[in-house]
Protein backbone atom coordinates (compact mmCIF):
# COMPACT_ATOMS: atom_id res chain seq x y z
CA UNK A 1 0.00 0.00 0.00
CA UNK A 2 2.44 2.41 1.04
CA UNK A 3 4.86 1.80 -2.41
CA UNK A 4 1.27 2.33 -4.57
CA UNK A 5 1.43 5.91 -2.60
CA UNK A 6 4.69 6.49 -3.34
CA UNK A 7 4.34 5.68 -6.98
CA UNK A 8 1.15 8.28 -6.95
CA UNK A 9 3.48 11.14 -5.20
CA UNK A 10 5.91 10.64 -7.86
CA UNK A 11 3.80 11.03 -10.79
CA UNK A 12 2.31 13.99 -8.93
CA UNK A 13 5.56 15.35 -8.34
CA UNK A 14 6.82 14.91 -11.73
CA UNK A 15 3.45 16.08 -13.54
CA UNK A 16 1.41 18.73 -11.18
CA UNK A 17 3.27 19.68 -8.03
CA UNK A 18 6.44 21.18 -6.52
CA UNK A 19 5.82 20.85 -3.08
CA UNK A 20 8.36 17.42 -1.99
CA UNK A 21 5.80 15.18 -1.31
CA UNK A 22 7.64 12.18 -1.88
CA UNK A 23 10.07 13.64 0.80
CA UNK A 24 7.47 14.18 3.12
CA UNK A 25 6.17 10.62 2.88
CA UNK A 26 9.57 9.20 3.33
CA UNK A 27 10.59 10.89 6.08
CA UNK A 28 6.94 10.11 7.90
CA UNK A 29 7.52 6.34 7.21
CA UNK A 30 11.61 6.69 8.31
CA UNK A 31 10.41 7.86 11.53
CA UNK A 32 7.36 5.42 11.95
CA UNK A 33 8.73 2.28 10.79
CA UNK A 34 12.35 3.19 11.99
CA UNK A 35 13.04 0.25 9.12
CA UNK A 36 16.32 0.24 6.75
CA UNK A 37 14.33 -0.66 3.90
CA UNK A 38 13.30 2.96 3.69
CA UNK A 39 17.17 4.16 2.68
CA UNK A 40 16.40 1.60 -0.51
CA UNK A 41 12.82 3.14 -0.95
CA UNK A 42 14.14 6.86 -1.46
CA UNK A 43 17.13 5.55 -3.15
CA UNK A 44 14.65 4.33 -5.78
CA UNK A 45 12.46 6.99 -5.40
CA UNK A 46 14.83 9.41 -5.92
CA UNK A 47 15.69 7.89 -9.34
CA UNK A 48 12.43 7.83 -10.62
CA UNK A 49 12.00 11.51 -10.17
CA UNK A 50 15.05 12.63 -11.54
CA UNK A 51 14.36 10.53 -14.52
CA UNK A 52 10.73 11.93 -14.74
CA UNK A 53 11.57 15.47 -14.25
CA UNK A 54 14.55 15.17 -16.68
CA UNK A 55 17.19 16.22 -13.95
CA UNK A 56 20.28 14.60 -13.27
CA UNK A 57 19.78 11.13 -11.96
CA UNK A 58 21.28 10.17 -9.14
CA UNK A 59 20.93 13.82 -7.20
CA UNK A 60 17.67 12.95 -5.46
CA UNK A 61 18.49 9.74 -4.51
CA UNK A 62 21.40 10.76 -2.56
CA UNK A 63 19.79 13.75 -1.15
CA UNK A 64 16.86 10.93 0.14
CA UNK A 65 19.35 8.69 1.31
CA UNK A 66 21.44 11.05 2.78
CA UNK A 67 18.44 12.58 4.83
CA UNK A 68 16.88 9.39 5.87
CA UNK A 69 19.92 7.74 7.26
CA UNK A 70 20.27 10.70 9.43
CA UNK A 71 16.74 10.56 10.60
CA UNK A 72 17.22 6.62 11.56
CA UNK A 73 20.17 7.15 12.67
CA UNK A 74 19.59 9.87 15.39
CA UNK A 75 15.91 9.38 15.96
CA UNK A 76 16.32 8.14 19.47
CA UNK A 77 18.56 10.63 20.28
CA UNK A 78 16.31 12.80 20.18
CA UNK A 79 13.94 12.21 23.44
CA UNK A 80 10.79 14.17 22.36
CA UNK A 81 7.31 12.96 20.27
CA UNK A 82 7.95 11.66 16.78
CA UNK A 83 5.58 14.03 15.41
CA UNK A 84 8.13 16.93 16.72
CA UNK A 85 10.76 15.15 15.68
CA UNK A 86 9.23 15.05 12.06
CA UNK A 87 8.09 18.36 12.01
CA UNK A 88 12.07 19.67 12.35
CA UNK A 89 13.29 17.49 9.75
CA UNK A 90 10.81 17.97 7.27
CA UNK A 91 10.82 21.40 7.76
CA UNK A 92 15.05 21.86 7.64
CA UNK A 93 14.93 18.79 4.83
CA UNK A 94 12.74 20.75 2.28
CA UNK A 95 14.71 24.00 3.00
CA UNK A 96 17.84 22.36 2.29
CA UNK A 97 16.13 20.18 -0.96
CA UNK A 98 14.05 23.56 -2.51
CA UNK A 99 17.09 25.30 -2.13
CA UNK A 100 18.82 22.51 -3.78
CA UNK A 101 16.71 22.64 -6.45
CA UNK A 102 16.33 26.51 -6.76
CA UNK A 103 12.57 26.16 -6.09
CA UNK A 104 10.92 29.99 -5.76
CA UNK A 105 10.18 30.58 -2.04
CA UNK A 106 11.97 27.58 -0.65
CA UNK A 107 11.18 28.92 3.33
CA UNK A 108 7.29 29.07 2.17
CA UNK A 109 7.62 25.21 0.77
CA UNK A 110 9.49 24.28 4.21
CA UNK A 111 6.83 25.71 6.26
CA UNK A 112 3.98 23.93 4.46
CA UNK A 113 6.06 20.80 4.24
CA UNK A 114 6.28 20.59 7.90
CA UNK A 115 3.00 21.86 8.38
CA UNK A 116 1.94 18.89 5.79
CA UNK A 117 3.85 16.10 7.17
CA UNK A 118 3.33 16.86 10.99
CA UNK A 119 -0.74 16.73 10.10
CA UNK A 120 -0.54 13.31 7.97
CA UNK A 121 1.56 11.58 11.29
CA UNK A 122 -0.87 13.28 13.53
CA UNK A 123 -3.96 12.09 11.10
CA UNK A 124 -3.49 8.73 9.87
CA UNK A 125 -0.59 7.10 12.65
CA UNK A 126 -2.52 5.56 15.74
CA UNK A 127 -1.14 7.64 18.81
CA UNK A 128 -0.06 4.06 20.73
CA UNK A 129 1.63 3.22 17.55
CA UNK A 130 3.88 6.99 17.27
CA UNK A 131 7.06 6.00 18.11
CA UNK A 132 9.55 8.46 20.73
CA UNK A 133 8.77 8.78 24.39
CA UNK A 134 6.03 10.98 24.56
CA UNK A 135 6.03 13.88 27.61
CA UNK A 136 3.36 11.44 30.02
CA UNK A 137 5.85 8.27 29.80
CA UNK A 138 8.83 10.34 30.59
CA UNK B 1 18.27 2.06 15.00
CA UNK B 2 22.21 1.72 15.25
CA UNK B 3 24.44 3.28 13.41
CA UNK B 4 26.95 0.13 12.61
CA UNK B 5 23.56 -1.12 10.68
CA UNK B 6 23.10 2.13 8.64
CA UNK B 7 26.71 2.84 7.27
CA UNK B 8 26.81 0.06 4.94
CA UNK B 9 23.85 0.99 2.93
CA UNK B 10 24.46 4.29 3.22
CA UNK B 11 28.17 4.19 1.91
CA UNK B 12 26.68 1.54 -0.89
CA UNK B 13 23.87 3.72 -1.98
CA UNK B 14 25.77 6.88 -2.05
CA UNK B 15 28.38 5.42 -3.39
CA UNK B 16 25.61 4.18 -6.68
CA UNK B 17 24.04 7.80 -6.23
CA UNK B 18 27.21 9.07 -7.36
CA UNK B 19 27.80 6.97 -10.18
CA UNK B 20 24.35 7.33 -11.54
CA UNK B 21 25.32 11.00 -11.87
CA UNK B 22 28.15 10.29 -13.16
CA UNK B 23 27.07 8.43 -15.80
CA UNK B 24 24.19 10.64 -16.44
CA UNK B 25 26.65 13.23 -16.79
CA UNK B 26 28.12 11.72 -19.57
CA UNK B 27 24.87 10.99 -21.25
CA UNK B 28 25.15 7.22 -20.73
CA UNK B 29 21.89 6.33 -19.28
CA UNK B 30 19.84 7.92 -21.79
CA UNK B 31 18.23 4.58 -23.11
CA UNK B 32 17.10 3.65 -19.67
CA UNK B 33 15.76 7.16 -19.11
CA UNK B 34 14.06 7.13 -22.23
CA UNK B 35 12.40 3.63 -21.62
CA UNK B 36 11.17 4.71 -18.28
CA UNK B 37 9.83 7.43 -19.48
CA UNK B 38 7.95 5.91 -22.30
CA UNK B 39 6.28 4.03 -19.86
CA UNK B 40 5.75 6.80 -17.08
CA UNK B 41 4.42 9.59 -19.72
CA UNK B 42 0.82 8.43 -20.52
CA UNK B 43 0.25 8.15 -16.64
CA UNK B 44 1.86 12.02 -16.12
CA UNK B 45 -0.61 13.17 -18.75
CA UNK B 46 -3.49 11.33 -16.81
CA UNK B 47 -2.50 12.99 -13.36
CA UNK B 48 -2.05 16.52 -14.91
CA UNK B 49 -5.36 16.16 -16.66
CA UNK B 50 -7.33 15.58 -13.27
CA UNK B 51 -5.42 18.69 -11.82
CA UNK B 52 -6.82 20.99 -15.39
CA UNK B 53 -9.23 23.01 -13.35
CA UNK B 54 -11.76 25.00 -15.51
CA UNK B 55 -12.17 28.00 -13.71
CA UNK B 56 -16.10 29.16 -14.25
CA UNK B 57 -15.35 32.76 -15.24
CA UNK B 58 -18.22 34.97 -16.09
CA UNK B 59 -18.75 33.84 -19.81
CA UNK B 60 -18.36 38.04 -20.68
CA UNK B 61 -14.81 38.12 -19.28
CA UNK B 62 -13.79 35.23 -21.06
CA UNK B 63 -14.91 36.77 -24.37
CA UNK B 64 -12.86 39.97 -23.31
CA UNK B 65 -9.86 37.88 -22.49
CA UNK B 66 -10.13 36.31 -25.68
CA UNK B 67 -10.53 39.54 -27.85
CA UNK B 68 -7.89 40.90 -26.17
CA UNK B 69 -5.40 38.22 -27.37
CA UNK B 70 -6.62 38.43 -30.75
CA UNK B 71 -6.14 42.18 -30.99
CA UNK B 72 -2.57 41.52 -29.69
CA UNK B 73 -1.94 39.47 -32.27
CA UNK B 74 -3.63 41.49 -34.97
CA UNK B 75 -1.37 44.60 -33.97
CA UNK B 76 1.50 43.08 -33.89
CA UNK B 77 0.61 41.07 -37.43
CA UNK B 78 -0.73 45.09 -38.63
CA UNK B 79 3.15 45.99 -37.66
CA UNK B 80 5.09 43.35 -39.20
CA UNK B 81 3.12 44.34 -42.40
CA UNK B 82 4.50 47.42 -41.78
CA UNK B 83 7.74 46.65 -42.00
CA UNK B 84 7.89 44.17 -44.62
CA UNK B 85 7.15 44.99 -48.23
CA UNK B 86 3.55 45.54 -48.55
CA UNK B 87 2.57 44.34 -51.92
CA UNK B 88 4.37 40.77 -51.17
CA UNK B 89 2.49 40.53 -48.20
CA UNK B 90 -0.18 40.63 -49.51
CA UNK B 91 0.04 38.60 -52.27
CA UNK B 92 1.39 35.72 -49.50
CA UNK B 93 -1.28 36.47 -46.74
CA UNK B 94 1.80 35.47 -44.05
CA UNK B 95 0.61 34.41 -40.77
CA UNK B 96 3.43 34.53 -38.18
CA UNK B 97 5.03 32.41 -36.84
CA UNK B 98 4.84 30.21 -40.13
CA UNK B 99 2.34 27.05 -39.33
CA UNK B 100 4.88 25.11 -41.79
CA UNK B 101 7.67 25.11 -38.91
CA UNK B 102 5.46 24.67 -36.10
CA UNK B 103 5.67 21.04 -34.33
CA UNK B 104 2.00 20.36 -31.87
CA UNK B 105 3.41 19.61 -28.61
CA UNK B 106 0.86 18.49 -25.46
CA UNK B 107 1.61 19.46 -22.25
CA UNK B 108 2.40 16.13 -20.15
CA UNK B 109 3.79 17.84 -16.92
CA UNK B 110 3.78 21.43 -15.40
CA UNK B 111 4.52 21.21 -11.60
CA UNK B 112 3.68 24.29 -9.74
CA UNK B 113 3.30 25.21 -5.59
CA UNK B 114 -0.70 24.12 -6.62
CA UNK B 115 -1.50 22.17 -8.78
CA UNK B 116 -3.29 23.68 -12.01
CA UNK B 117 -3.65 26.80 -10.07
CA UNK B 118 -0.32 28.35 -9.45
CA UNK B 119 2.45 28.83 -12.11
CA UNK B 120 4.57 26.09 -13.14
CA UNK B 121 7.86 26.35 -12.98
CA UNK B 122 8.76 24.47 -16.12
CA UNK B 123 6.81 21.95 -18.50
CA UNK B 124 7.25 18.69 -19.97
CA UNK B 125 6.32 18.17 -23.64
CA UNK B 126 5.53 14.72 -25.23
CA UNK B 127 7.73 15.47 -28.31
CA UNK B 128 11.29 14.79 -28.06
CA UNK B 129 14.52 14.73 -30.24
CA UNK B 130 13.06 12.09 -32.09
CA UNK B 131 10.35 14.59 -33.35
CA UNK B 132 13.43 16.80 -34.08
CA UNK B 133 13.10 18.73 -30.71
CA UNK B 134 16.52 20.44 -30.18
CA UNK B 135 18.04 22.70 -27.08
CA UNK B 136 16.92 26.46 -27.64
CA UNK B 137 13.87 25.86 -29.75
CA UNK B 138 11.23 28.11 -28.60
CA UNK B 139 8.19 27.34 -27.60
CA UNK B 140 4.67 29.42 -28.26
CA UNK B 141 1.21 29.46 -27.95
CA UNK B 142 -0.45 31.05 -31.05
CA UNK B 143 2.49 34.21 -31.16
CA UNK B 144 2.77 34.10 -27.73
CA UNK B 145 5.93 33.65 -26.42
CA UNK B 146 6.04 30.69 -23.53
CA UNK B 147 9.99 29.31 -22.98
CA UNK B 148 12.40 27.40 -24.95
CA UNK B 149 13.56 23.84 -24.40
CA UNK B 150 16.23 23.48 -22.08
CA UNK B 151 15.95 19.55 -22.45
CA UNK B 152 15.27 16.67 -24.55
CA UNK B 153 14.99 12.85 -25.03
CA UNK B 154 14.16 10.75 -27.32
CA UNK B 155 10.04 11.71 -26.96
CA UNK B 156 10.06 14.04 -23.60
CA UNK B 157 11.17 17.54 -23.50
CA UNK B 158 11.74 20.14 -20.76
CA UNK B 159 10.96 23.88 -21.40
CA UNK B 160 12.09 26.67 -19.45
CA UNK B 161 9.73 29.22 -18.97
CA UNK B 162 10.29 32.79 -19.68
CA UNK B 163 9.17 33.77 -16.22
CA UNK B 164 12.29 31.36 -15.16
CA UNK B 165 14.47 32.95 -13.01
CA UNK B 166 17.45 31.71 -14.83
CA UNK B 167 15.54 33.32 -18.57
CA UNK B 168 16.27 36.77 -20.01
CA UNK B 169 16.40 37.53 -23.67
CA UNK B 170 16.77 40.63 -25.41
CA UNK B 171 12.85 42.50 -26.49
CA UNK B 172 11.35 45.60 -28.00
CA UNK B 173 8.44 47.68 -26.53
CA UNK B 174 6.33 48.75 -29.69
CA UNK B 175 3.72 51.63 -28.77
CA UNK B 176 0.73 51.06 -31.18
CA UNK B 177 0.00 54.86 -30.63
CA UNK B 178 2.96 56.59 -31.63
CA UNK B 179 5.42 54.23 -33.40
CA UNK B 180 7.94 54.37 -30.20
CA UNK B 181 10.32 51.32 -30.13
CA UNK B 182 12.89 50.80 -27.31
CA UNK B 183 14.80 47.53 -26.58
CA UNK B 184 15.91 46.09 -23.35
CA UNK B 185 16.35 42.73 -21.76
CA UNK B 186 13.31 40.82 -20.34
CA UNK B 187 13.94 38.43 -17.82
CA UNK B 188 12.05 36.20 -15.71
CA UNK B 189 11.40 36.68 -11.63
CA UNK B 190 9.87 33.58 -10.59
CA UNK B 191 6.15 34.71 -11.09
CA UNK B 192 6.56 37.72 -13.30
CA UNK B 193 8.35 39.24 -15.90
CA UNK B 194 10.87 42.10 -16.41
CA UNK B 195 11.81 44.31 -19.18
CA UNK B 196 15.19 46.21 -17.89
CA UNK B 197 18.22 47.97 -19.51
CA UNK B 198 16.23 49.99 -21.36
CA UNK B 199 18.28 53.88 -21.69
CA UNK B 200 16.44 56.26 -19.83
CA UNK B 201 16.40 58.67 -22.94
CA UNK B 202 13.86 56.05 -23.94
CA UNK B 203 9.78 56.23 -23.34
CA UNK B 204 7.74 53.57 -21.92
CA UNK B 205 4.45 53.60 -20.95
CA UNK B 206 1.53 50.97 -19.48
CA UNK B 207 0.03 49.12 -22.41
CA UNK B 208 3.34 49.45 -24.45
CA UNK B 209 3.81 45.80 -26.32
CA UNK B 210 7.16 43.75 -25.46
CA UNK B 211 8.41 41.67 -28.59
CA UNK B 212 11.39 39.40 -29.27
CA UNK B 213 13.89 40.90 -30.64
CA UNK B 214 15.46 38.13 -32.19
CA UNK B 215 18.43 36.28 -31.34
CA UNK B 216 18.51 32.49 -33.63
CA UNK B 217 21.47 31.24 -34.19
CA UNK B 218 23.51 29.13 -36.82
CA UNK B 219 21.73 25.91 -35.09
CA UNK B 220 18.67 27.32 -35.46
CA UNK B 221 17.94 27.77 -31.58
CA UNK B 222 16.64 30.98 -29.98
CA UNK B 223 14.09 32.92 -30.36
CA UNK B 224 12.25 34.34 -33.51
CA UNK B 225 11.73 38.37 -33.85
CA UNK B 226 8.16 39.58 -33.28
CA UNK B 227 6.91 36.88 -30.83
CA UNK B 228 4.99 38.53 -28.11
CA UNK B 229 6.52 38.83 -24.58
CA UNK B 230 3.88 40.54 -22.75
CA UNK B 231 2.09 44.45 -22.14
CA UNK B 232 3.79 46.40 -19.85
CA UNK B 233 1.63 47.29 -16.62
CA UNK B 234 3.80 49.70 -14.66
CA UNK B 235 7.17 51.48 -15.47
CA UNK B 236 9.97 51.86 -12.84
CA UNK B 237 12.01 55.29 -13.84
CA UNK B 238 14.40 56.85 -11.45
CA UNK B 239 16.85 59.30 -12.21
CA UNK B 240 19.46 58.49 -10.30
CA UNK B 241 19.41 54.84 -12.20
CA UNK B 242 21.51 54.09 -14.75
CA UNK B 243 18.25 52.16 -17.18
CA UNK B 244 14.81 52.24 -16.20
CA UNK B 245 12.73 48.66 -16.47
CA UNK B 246 9.10 48.10 -16.53
CA UNK B 247 6.82 45.03 -15.27
CA UNK B 248 5.19 42.76 -17.80
CA UNK B 249 2.12 40.86 -17.75
CA UNK B 250 1.97 38.05 -20.46
CA UNK B 251 -0.82 37.12 -22.19
CA UNK B 252 -0.46 33.40 -21.70
CA UNK B 253 -2.46 31.33 -18.27
CA UNK B 254 0.85 29.04 -18.02
CA UNK B 255 -0.93 27.03 -15.57
CA UNK B 256 -3.84 26.29 -17.97
CA UNK B 257 -1.37 25.41 -20.81
CA UNK B 258 -2.37 21.92 -22.51
CA UNK B 259 -1.47 22.36 -26.06
CA UNK B 260 1.70 24.13 -27.07
CA UNK B 261 4.03 24.53 -30.73
CA UNK B 262 7.57 23.99 -30.84
CA UNK B 263 8.97 26.75 -34.13
CA UNK B 264 11.76 23.71 -35.53
CA UNK B 265 13.23 25.65 -37.50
Amino acid sequence: MFTIILALTILLEASSATIPLTLILLLIYAVYKNDLNVLFLGFFSGIFLDIVRLETVGVTSLYFVLLLSLVLMYKRKFETESSYYILIFSFSGVLLFSVLKGLNAPFIYAVLSAILAFLIYKTFIPKQERGGLTWQQK
Amino acid sequence: MRKKKILPVLLFLSLISLGLIALSILQKLNFAENSVLAVLTPFQRVILSAFEIKINEDSSLTELKKENQMLLKKLTDSSLLESENNALSDQFETSYPSSHNLLPAKVVGSPGFIPGVSEPSYLILDRGAKDGVNIGKAVVSEANLVGKVILTRANISKVQLITDKASSFTARSVSYDDGREATGIVRGEGLSLVFGNVLLSEVLKPGDIVLTKGDVTEEGSGFLPNLIVGKIVSVDKKSSDLFQKAKLESPIDFSQLSDVFIIIK
